[in-house]
């Protein structure tokens, strides 16, 4: 993902006292880790409370991560164990095998791992991401591409920009205004 | 026209958030930008919002939105946590901005009560320094006198009489003074009474001490 200087940089703000740092890596990753959980329970709420609980452990263990590995992946490393541990609580039937950052992330078929989604929730979460998804279908080509080869394909702007044959600050602007178009659609949901 | 400006100002600064989210940024936006997300709560948002699309297209099944209070919680439930809270206060007490400037006052405050004192202690001894300065103005004169009484060849007891042959006693109290603490040889009257006492003192002193004798032996064959 090539996230990992941003990352830092909060990470050594949050080391130096500053608390609104941890703000934006939470903001940055709360989807990600709570998606990540729910991969282990169903039930929406559960899946917020631990992936809560993972950020409160990764924030009071910040001050000993040294950077040796990602931010995100010793995040969602947190996270994973968290989910675990509740499922331990709950008695509930863990997983034969561990199952890593990246591989939870690629994990598509956890059927097994899921308590019982309950229909308001599923309604929930379809709501915003049917409109995500309407939204990039209905983006034109280029900016589609670019945002495409960003989040899905997880490419640099160099990469992009070689990809599309133009400037890296057009692939920036591309991106950017896919971005802003799709917020405008779900912006209404959101609030 | 201003908003114009405004929109495309907040346009710059949303495609600059884009970009530092994507960690293309520059160091010095990726800075800038970091200080405009941690105290704006509309970029915050936007965060947010550009996260919730990211992960939404990386998971084209399903995808669950996260309640906007989600942050609110992690902050009420660390603020909840009494060991936190401890550490919490330790960090403010250490790093809070207030801080700073009364710590930077109170060195200032010590810093000129010292050099107050240090002006009130120079006054104080003002005197002092005078009277040392008369006194060594004193010594110099009475060193420059000494030298002529060391000019002096005869001794009449006590009496010092300079070259000139004039009497040193009476008018001259400073010479008087000098002349008792300058060394004169004893005149031979005086020395015979010493070796009396010394030959005294070793005839009846006691045999057993030891440093009385060796005075009195060092003294006499001084002479």
């Amino acid at each position: 993902m090539g996230t990992s200087q941003t990352d830092m940089e909060l990470v050594r703000r949050v080391q130096a006292g500053e608390k609104n740092a941890f703000d934006v890596l939470v903001l940055k990753y709360q989807q990600r880790v709570v998606n990540l959980v729910m991969r282990y329970v169903r039930d929406q709420h559960i899946a917020m409370d631990i992936a809560q609980e993972a950020f409160i452990k990764a924030y009071k263990g910040l001050q000993n991560f040294r950077g040796d590995s990602a931010f995100y992946t010793w995040l969602y490393r947190i996270a994973i164990n968290t989910a675990k541990n509740h499922l331990v609580t709950m008695s509930r039937r863990l997983p034969a095998n561990d199952i890593d950052a990246q591989e939870a992330e690629q994990f598509e078929s956890a059927d097994g791992l899921h308590e019982r989604a309950t229909p308001e929730s599923e309604m929930q979460k379809d709501e915003v991401h049917r409109a995500i998804i309407e939204s990039i279908e209905a983006l034109p080509d280029d900016l589609r591409t670019a945002i495409t080869l960003r989040e899905i394909e997880g490419f640099s702007y160099e990469e992009i920009s070689e990809a599309m044959d133009c400037p890296i600050g057009t692939v920036r602007s591309r991106i950017f205004r896919a971005r802003e178009s799709i917020e405008t659609k779900i912006g209404p949901l959101m609030d | 026209m201003n908003k114009n400006t405004t929109d495309t100002t907040t346009t710059t600064q949303t495609e600059y958030l884009s970009a530092f989210l994507d960690d293309e940024s520059e160091k010095f936006e990726q800075r800038r930008m970091l200080d405009e997300v941690q105290k704006d709560d509309g970029l915050q948002q936007k965060v947010a919002n550009f996260s919730l699309i990211g992960e939404a297209m990386r998971n084209e099944k399903s995808c669950v939105t996260v309640q906007p209070n989600f942050l609110m919680g992690i902050h009420d439930k660390l603020e909840a946590e009494p060991a936190y809270t401890k550490v919490y206060v330790k960090k403010a007490a250490n790093q809070s901005s207030w801080l700073q400037p009364v710590k930077g006052l109170a060195l200032a405050a010590s810093l000129a009560a010292v050099a107050i004192i240090a002006i009130n202690l120079n006054k104080e001894q003002v005197p002092v320094t005078d009277m040392m300065v008369q006194q060594t103005t004193d010594l110099t004169e009475s060193t420059a006198q000494a030298t002529d009484l060391a000019k002096v060849t005869t001794v009449d007891g006590y009496k010092p009489v300079a070259a000139d042959g004039s009497s040193a006693d009476g008018s001259n109290i400073k010479k008087a003074l000098l002349s008792a603490n300058t060394f004169h040889a004893p005149d031979t009257a005086w020395r015979n009474r010493l070796k009396r006492y010394v030959n005294s003192h070793t005839k009846y002193a006691s045999t057993s001490a030891i440093m009385p004798s060796v005075r009195a032996v060092s003294y006499a064959s001084s002479y």
